[in-house]
C-alpha cells in the first residue's frame, strides 16, 4: 500500500503553518478577507472544537506569489467551491465529524488515519477530484503540487529531523508538523511552488499510517540499529581476577630454578 | 615469572605449533551463562531489511541483519547458540594465543599427519592490552591466571595472555585461517607460558611449586615472613622439583622420541634404548642426591 498525503486539512492546520499560537489564525483570517484563501466548509463543532475544512490546493493561498497570478485566487474560490459541491464531500465529512467525535484532543495524524480507514472509498473519490483541481491548477497557472514522503527520525531543540524515503534528510520546525511529531512518525511533505516561491507543509502520511504498534516497532528497529556503542565498562565488572597474592615475598631475589629445557609442549610427534 | 627481555618473538613457522598467536576479528572468548540455549535462524539480505523498513514507514539501512532466536528451527550443521563474549567495542581485531599442545594441534589441523582429516578444537587464550600499572603489577606480583608477555608492535600495549579466558576454535576454521598468525613462542617464551598454563590448569608445575615452596619457607619460619635461611631450606625442594620436572619432560619425551623413531622409521632400538636409559639413571641418580639434600635441609628444620 503506498504512502499518500492528506487531501484536505483543516483550519487548526492552516493556523500551524502560518505560525501557531495567536498569530497563525490572525493571519489565516488576514488570507481569507484578501481572498486568497477560499471559503472553508464549515462541518460543526464538534467536542467543543470547531471544525473547518479546506481542500489541500487551498495551501496556495499561503504561498506569497499567489497574488501576482490574475485569476489565481479566483480559480483557488471556485475549485474549492466546487469540491464541495460534490456528493463524496458529504461523506467525508461525515467521516471527519465521526472520527473527531471519538477523539480525546485534536490528533490531525489519528483523525485522516480514522478516515482513511473507514471511509475508504470517499477518500478515494475525493482523492481524484482534488488530484483534478490541482491538475487544472498547474495547467492555467504553474501552480504545482508534489509530495515527498518520510520518517521522523528525531526531534532535536524544536527541530523535526526528517529521513526522506527517496534519501537525504530535510529539518523543519517542529512547530510547523501539523501533527503531533514523535520519532518514526510517517510524514508527507507537500510542496506547493507558485512562480518562484516554494512552501513545504509537513503533514502525516495517510494510507501508510503506521498505528502505534507498528511505530514501536520500527522505532525499535531503528534505535538498535543507529544506537552508539556503549561504553566497555573498565575494568571488566565481572572480570576480576581471583589470584590472591600472598602477604610475605622472597627476600632473596628470585631462585635460579633449573626446569627450563623440559617442554612437553612444543614438539610436534613424528607422523603416523 | 614474565617473559623478559631474552624472551622475545619469533615469526610463525610453517606448522602451527603451541604458543602461535592469531589475530582475528572473531577471536571471542565465547562463553555461557544461564541464559545461552541454541538458536536458529540466518540473515536477512539488506535489500529485505530496506523492504521491512518501507513496510513500516521508516528508513532502515540496507545491511543484512542476522535474525536468531531459539523459536527457529535449529540446525545442527550451524550449531549456533546465544553466548556471552568480553566487550571491547574499540577493537577491530582481536589477538589470541594457542595453548593447546602442538601434537594436539598437528593431529587436529593434520600438520605432519596422514590418513586423518582436520577435525576438533584447540584452546586459546586470548591477548589483551592491560593498563600499565596492571602489567607492570603481574610483572611482579604472579597471577596464574594472566601472563604478561613480552611487548611487540604487533600487539597490544602491554600485551596479557588471559588463560582465566580461554575458549575453543574449530579446527576446520583455524585451519582456513593459519594466515592470521602473527607470532610465534621463542623456545624460552613458549616454556614460560607452558609452566604459567600448567599452573593454572592443574596447580602444578614451576609456577605453581615456586609459589608453594614459598610458603613452605612461611611454616619453617614459625608462620612469620621468611628469612633467606628458611628460603633457603624450602629452596632445595624446589630444585628436587626442578629435577623431577626435568625427569617427566625432558627425559620421558626423549624416551618419546625414540619411541617413535624405532617404532615409525625402524631405527635401531637397542642403540636408542641403551641411551635413553643412561640418561634416564643420570637424572634418577641426580634427583636421589638433591631428594637427600634437600629431607637433610628439612628435618634440620624440624
Amino acid at each position: 500500500m503506498d504512502a499518500a498525503a492528506p487531501t484536505f486539512i483543516t483550519s487548526r492546520e492552516l493556523d500551524v503553518f502560518l505560525g501557531g499560537g495567536e498569530r497563525g489564525p490572525k493571519k489565516r483570517q488576514r488570507l481569507h478577507r484578501e481572498h486568497l484563501l477560499p471559503d472553508p466548509a464549515r462541518i460543526g463543532r464538534v467536542n467543543r472544537i470547531n471544525i473547518a475544512m479546506f481542500p489541500r490546493f487551498a495551501l496556495a493561498g499561503l504561498v506569497g506569489d499567489l497574488t501576482r497570478l490574475y485569476g489565481a485566487p479566483e480559480c483557488l474560490t471556485t475549485l474549492t467551491r466546487q469540491t464541495f459541491g460534490l456528493t463524496v464531500f458529504s461523506q467525508l465529512a461525515d467521516a471527519v465529524r465521526l472520527s473527531a467525535k471519538g477523539m480525546d484532543g485534536w490528533r490531525f495524524d489519528r483523525l485522516v488515519a480514522d478516515v482513511a480507514e473507514h471511509a475508504q472509498s470517499a477518500v478515494a473519490e475525493w482523492n481524484a477530484a482534488v488530484s483534478a483541481a490541482e491538475h487544472e491548477l498547474h495547467q492555467r497557472f504553474g501552480i504545482s503540487f508534489s509530495t515527498a514522503f518520510g520518517v521522523v527520525q528525531r526531534v532535536n531543540s524544536g527541530l523535526c529531523i526528517v529521513s526522506l524515503t527517496e534519501g537525504g534528510s530535510e529539518t523543519f520546525d517542529a512547530d510547523r508538523v501539523a501533527a503531533p511529531v514523535e520519532k518514526g512518525l510517517a510524514v508527507a511533505i507537500e510542496r506547493v511552488r507558485v512562480m518562484d516561491s516554494e512552501m513545504n507543509f509537513v503533514m502525516p502520511s495517510t494510507a501508510d499510517v503506521p498505528d502505534s504498534e507498528e511505530r514501536e516497532l520500527a522505532s525499535w528497529l531503528v534505535g538498535m540499529m543507529a544506537a552508539p556503542t556503549a561504553e566497555a565498562a573498565t575494568p571488566f565488572p565481572h572480570d576480576d581476577s581471583t589470584a590472591e597474592p600472598l602477604p610475605y615475598t622472597r627476600r632473596s631475589g628470585p631462585r635460579r630454578g633449573r626446569w627450563r629445557g623440559a617442554s612437553t609442549m612444543t614438539r610436534i610427534p613424528a607422523a603416523d | 615469572m614474565s617473559a623478559g627481555e631474552d624472551a622475545l618473538w619469533r615469526e610463525p613457522q610453517e606448522h602451527v605449533l603451541f604458543g602461535d598467536v592469531f589475530e582475528a576479528s572473531w577471536l571471542l572468548d565465547i562463553f555461557v551463562r544461564d541464559d545461552t540455549q541454541l538458536i536458529g535462524g540466518g540473515e536477512l539480505a539488506g535489500h529485505l531489511v530496506v523492504k521491512l523498513g518501507k513496510w513500516m514507514s521508516t528508513d532502515l539501512p540496507e545491511e543484512a541483519v542476522g535474525l536468531y532466536s531459539p523459536t527457529f528451527p535449529l540446525k545442527e550443521a550451524d550449531r549456533y547458540a546465544l553466548a556471552h563474549a568480553s566487550y571491547l567495542p574499540d577493537a577491530d581485531v582481536h589477538h589470541a594465543i594457542l595453548v593447546s599442545d602442538s601434537c594436539l594441534a598437528a593431529t587436529a589441523l593434520v600438520q605432519r599427519r596422514i590418513k586423518r582429516s582436520v577435525s576438533g578444537r584447540l584452546l586459546f587464550a586470548p591477548v589483551r592490552g592491560a593498563t600499565a600499572e596492571e602489567y607492570e603489577k603481574l610483572q611482579n606480583e604472579v597471577d596464574f591466571g594472566r601472563l604478561p608477555l613480552a611487548a611487540h608492535d604487533a600487539l597490544p600495549e602491554h600485551p596479557v595472555a588471559e588463560l582465566r579466558q580461554c575458549f575453543m576454535v574449530d579446527a576446520v576454521h583455524l585451519k582456513a585461517h593459519t594466515d592470521t598468525r602473527v607470532l610465534a613462542c621463542t623456545e624460552a617464551l613458549g616454556e614460560t607460558l607452558e609452566a604459567h598454563w600448567t599452573a593454572y590448569a592443574a596447580r602444578r608445575g614451576p609456577v605453581a611449586y615456586e609459589r608453594n615452596t614459598l610458603k613452605l619457607a612461611y611454616l619453617i619460619a614459625g608462620g612469620r615472613p621468611p628469612e633467606e635461611a628458611d628460603e633457603a631450606v624450602s629452596d632445595t625442594l624446589a630444585e628436587v622439583l626442578d629435577c623431577a620436572w626435568a625427569l617427566e619432560g625432558a627425559d620421558l619425551e626423549a624416551v618419546a622420541l625414540s619411541e617413535e623413531v624405532v617404532r615409525v622409521n625402524g631405527a635401531d632400538a637397542a642403540e636408542h634404548t641403551g641411551q635413553r636409559l643412561d640418561d634416564l639413571i643420570a637424572r634418577l641418580q641426580e634427583l636421589a642426591d638433591l631428594a637427600a639434600q634437600s629431607a637433610q635441609a628439612l628435618a634440620n628444620r624440624r
